[in-house]
């Protein structure tokens, strides 16, 4: 974008200003930060939140107090200890504002609070924590995003990632793909339940074409994800070869059950139907495809209709590609799929206890057999899984445990036959 | 598949054929005829009826049984000493596979509308079969014959080739230089109370899609892919925010809404765009589709907040009925949530989870955050004010619309969307 937005929401800015101030004026003042933000979304539109925040005038005018309304909806209040009981009395108002709201409902339960009160000069560095992290979070979401967009950061990308892929180009691909071998380009990827331990237990594996290594063979120096759209009308192709590979027995070995990703436009194709003529009714059970949500969307009908169809054969379905967003709007039971895939980031640990308790009920809900935490690079992703009860898991770190867990079973190998071979009647094997 | 065109080997002769021969000896033998031409023409799909049909693929390897697939897509099934229960799975499956279809949602009235079934053995049946049969087999010969004649003009057929890799440069090049300025319709969005004149909302500006298409690819079908087609959008966008962009805000008296990429939204010609709508933002209603929204919901989120920062109000546009079954748009938070009325609200009786699906989102989202949209007759607007909707859109609002300018009863125009 040419013109920035201002680096922080004035109001944030306000906020870590002031308490930065209140350092020399701590003595005999509170803060009330009250959890608007966890309010559900029909209760936290600009009019309800401006109507809660009305409350505080009359303290504000009688500079009793000053109030900050954050960008999430969030109210920090600070007051002079002298009129809390009225401070107190304004949140007791707020709270009828929104009493049929699970937020006031569910009050004191699983430390779950509407306000949380805090004496300034002796919880001083608490204060200072938590309007840091606020500020932080929400300068981090913003420039993600905006890194994206920014031109700078496009002509960065391209520097490092290569040219966009454009409509000309996208033809080349194409034209490119339909000769090419794609079977040395096809990656494996092991989902395994993990235990607290860290020992991996293979349950089935995604096959996948490496789009990094599928651009160094086809087109090198083309950003083949540079386009969302073009990237998704490649994938279709990309299917069709996949699928007529993974005939061919020979091209890749594969044991054990398996998924791969697929449009639910192939699905419905004839190459499809040539690939299901070509399995027996027990490799269907060993197969799960994986959807994206997006492309599940784009023609509901026609993925009913496909689910429909897929599942009676035996296939299992997966839906893939969620994220701390839309699963709070995207329902994997409404779906019908029998599976789902969060895609792990950091911000689902920094969420904060709400997403927590989100991904908990759904675990209880469901039962940890339904969900996935893929694109798992480090522990922390295990430990946050685990945590809220998901124990399957696919990624980078999972890999290098099966790895760990067989050189750990080789070794144990290796020891047993030490000692055998230490046993003097015995034979070695 | 190509269909044979001679009529005496079409699947209904065969059927036919079989037929006098069962004649003779029909003791154990029963038809089941499959309506499948009944269902509406978007699930009446050649891969969807393909489909259908190898679900009886087990069937009939297995059992002694034959389906046919007719020429107007109805299924006949003719099997001989075969348990009725053995056959139910089958039709079952078909109907859970079409379970958005009226056709099988019938299931509470006396007969059902999916499958009739002939006891061949009986005579009364075998006759009533018959002249089904015979029906069904005059029905090809016609369709042949139109199908014929249809083949001989077929060059100049507009259905076209499909958008693919290969022909979307040249039509994005050209959408760059075509003039699109007159291909902008507009359709009103009005809000209706009870005794009152309607009062617009706002007027959402659109490319008549079938004349650009016209004027750039004739004989191509943009819509043959909803990828490539998105992809073409990304560069109407920014042709179309060049030519709403030469308004006069300050003098514009009722809002607009357009409709953008969130890609759009966050790029350089918007933010020109934002300059130049200065401090009217509030006439301007940005509507975003369900589709782009969901290929990335963080990006989405940011738009949408910066946006409303700005004073732009926020559309989520493409929730059919179908899809309240599946999500619920409310949480997206947008001020305003457009969806498509449909045959399937008609239906009061069959009241199912999808009228509650409907409530749940209004009731979640707000009545005022609702408008219903393709609302083409007066039923639809007694239907949506009873839910507490009071925001329309549609050929029957163009009506009403039209009605009120000639009556000179000019509706109050509101200087914010709302």
């Amino acid at each position: 974008m040419a013109t920035q937005p201002d680096k922080l929401p004035s109001q944030e800015k306000l906020l870590i200003d002031y308490v930065r101030r209140l350092e020399k004026l701590k003595d005999g003042r509170g803060l009330a930060h009250v959890h608007l933000s966890q309010l559900r979304p029909f209760n936290r539109r600009d009019q309800h939140i401006r109507t809660a925040a009305g409350n505080f005038d009359s303290l504000v005018k009688d500079m009793s107090g000053q109030l900050f309304i954050l960008k999430n909806a969030d109210l920090f209040f600070f007051f002079k200890t002298a009129v809390k009981p009225q401070v107190e009395t304004v949140i007791q108002k707020i709270r009828f504002l929104f009493g049929d709201d699970p937020l006031v409902e569910d009050d004191g339960k699983d430390g779950r609070e509407f306000a949380t009160w805090y004496d300034a000069s002796g919880q001083y560095q608490e204060v200072v924590q938590l309007v840091q992290g606020l500020a932080e979070a929400e300068e981090k979401r913003q420039s993600e995003v905006r890194n994206r967009m920014d031109a700078r950061q496009r002509l960065k990308e391209k520097q490092k990632k290569g040219e966009p892929l454009t409509p000309s180009v996208l033809a080349k691909v194409e034209e490119a793909l339909s000769r090419a071998d794609l079977s040395n380009l096809v990656r494996r990827q092991f989902i395994c339940r993990v235990d607290g331990k860290m020992v991996p237990e293979q349950l089935f594996s995604e096959l996948f074409i490496s789009i990094q290594d599928l651009r160094e063979t086809i087109l090198p120096g083309v950003n083949l994800v540079s386009n969302r759209w073009l990237f998704q009308h490649l994938t279709e192709t990309l299917d069709r070869r996949v699928l007529s590979m993974l005939m061919k027995t020979d091209a890749v070995s594969i044991s054990g059950d398996i998924s791969f990703n697929i449009n639910v436009r192939t699905l419905l194709s004839d190459q499809f139907q040539v690939f299901d003529d070509n399995l027996s009714a027990a490799r269907r059970g060993a197969i799960v495809i994986e959807l994206q949500k997006e492309d599940i969307f784009s023609d509901l009908s026609a993925y009913l209709f496909a689910r429909e169809f897929v599942q009676t054969k035996g296939y299992r379905l997966c839906l893939d590609g969620l994220s701390m967003e839309t699963l709070q709007v995207i329902d994997r039971e409404r779906l019908g799929a029998d599976m789902a895939k969060i895609v792990w980031h950091p911000n689902l640990a920094d969420a904060g206890d709400e997403v927590q308790a989100v991904l908990k009920k759904l675990m209880e809900r469901d039962g940890p057999e339904k969900w996935i935490l893929c694109r798992c690079d480090n522990r922390e992703a295990i430990d946050f899984g685990r945590s809220v009860g998901i124990d399957q898991f696919q990624g980078r770190f999972v890999e290098n445990l099966i790895a760990e867990d067989g050189r750990r079973r080789d070794l144990l190998k290796l020891k047993r036959r030490i000692e055998r071979s230490s046993e003097p009647q015995e034979e070695d094997v | 598949m190509a269909k044979p065109l001679d009529a005496s080997l079409t699947q209904e002769a065969v059927l036919l054929e079989k037929l006098s021969r069962i004649e003779e000896n029909p003791s154990g033998y029963f038809a089941v005829h499959v309506h499948l031409s009944l269902l509406r023409p978007s699930n009446r799909q050649r891969h969807f009826i393909n489909i259908a049909v190898r679900v009886f693929d087990n069937l009939v390897n297995n059992a002694d049984a034959i389906l046919y697939l007719m020429m107007n897509q109805d299924l006949v099934l003719i099997c001989r000493e075969v348990l009725v229960e053995d056959i139910d799975p089958y039709i079952n499956k078909v109907r859970a596979m079409f379970s958005e279809d009226p056709l099988t949602s019938s299931e509470d009235e006396f007969e059902d509308r999916l499958s009739t079934w002939y006891d061949l053995a009986s005579k009364e049946d075998f006759a009533a079969f018959l002249s089904a049969a015979t029906e069904l087999s005059v029905k090809a010969q016609v369709m042949i014959e139109e199908m014929q004649r249809s083949r001989e003009k077929e060059d100049t057929a507009n259905s076209g080739d499909p958008l693919s890799a290969r022909n979307l440069a040249a039509i994005n090049q050209k959408l760059q230089a075509t003039r699109i300025a007159d291909l902008i319709r507009q359709q009103t969005c009005i809000r209706i109370a009870p005794g009152k004149a309607g009062a617009f909302v706002f007027r959402e500006h659109f490319i008549a899609m079938t004349e650009l298409r016209e004027r750039v690819s004739p004989g191509i079908n943009l819509f043959s892919s909803a990828w490539l087609f998105q992809y073409l959008t990304e560069t109407l966008d920014k042709r179309v925010l060049s030519v709403i962009g030469r308004k006069n805000f300050d003098e514009m008296k009722d809002p607009i809404s357009l409709n953008l990429n969130i890609g759009t939204v966050l790029s350089r010609d918007f933010n020109n765009f934002n300059r130049i709508v200065g401090d009217n933002a509030h006439k301007v209603v940005i509507e975003l589709q369900i589709i782009d929204i969901f290929a990335d919901m963080n990006t989405y989120g940011y738009a949408r907040d910066m946006l409303q920062d700005r004073g732009y109000k926020v559309l989520v546009d493409g929730v059919s009925p179908l899809a309240l079954q599946f999500f619920d748009p409310a949480n997206l938070r947008p001020d305003f949530i457009k969806v498509a009325w449909g045959k399937e609200f008609e239906d009061d009786s069959s009241d199912d989870s999808r009228l509650k699906m409907f409530r749940e989102t209004v009731e979640h989202a707000g009545k005022d955050s609702i408008i219903l949209y393709r609302v083409d007759s007066e039923k639809a607007v007694k239907w949506g004010l009873a839910l507490g909707i009071s925001r329309f859109q549609g050929y029957f609002i163009d009506k009403l619309v039209q009605a009120m300018m000639r009556s000179k009863v000019q509706p109050k125009a509101k200087a914010k969307a709302g």
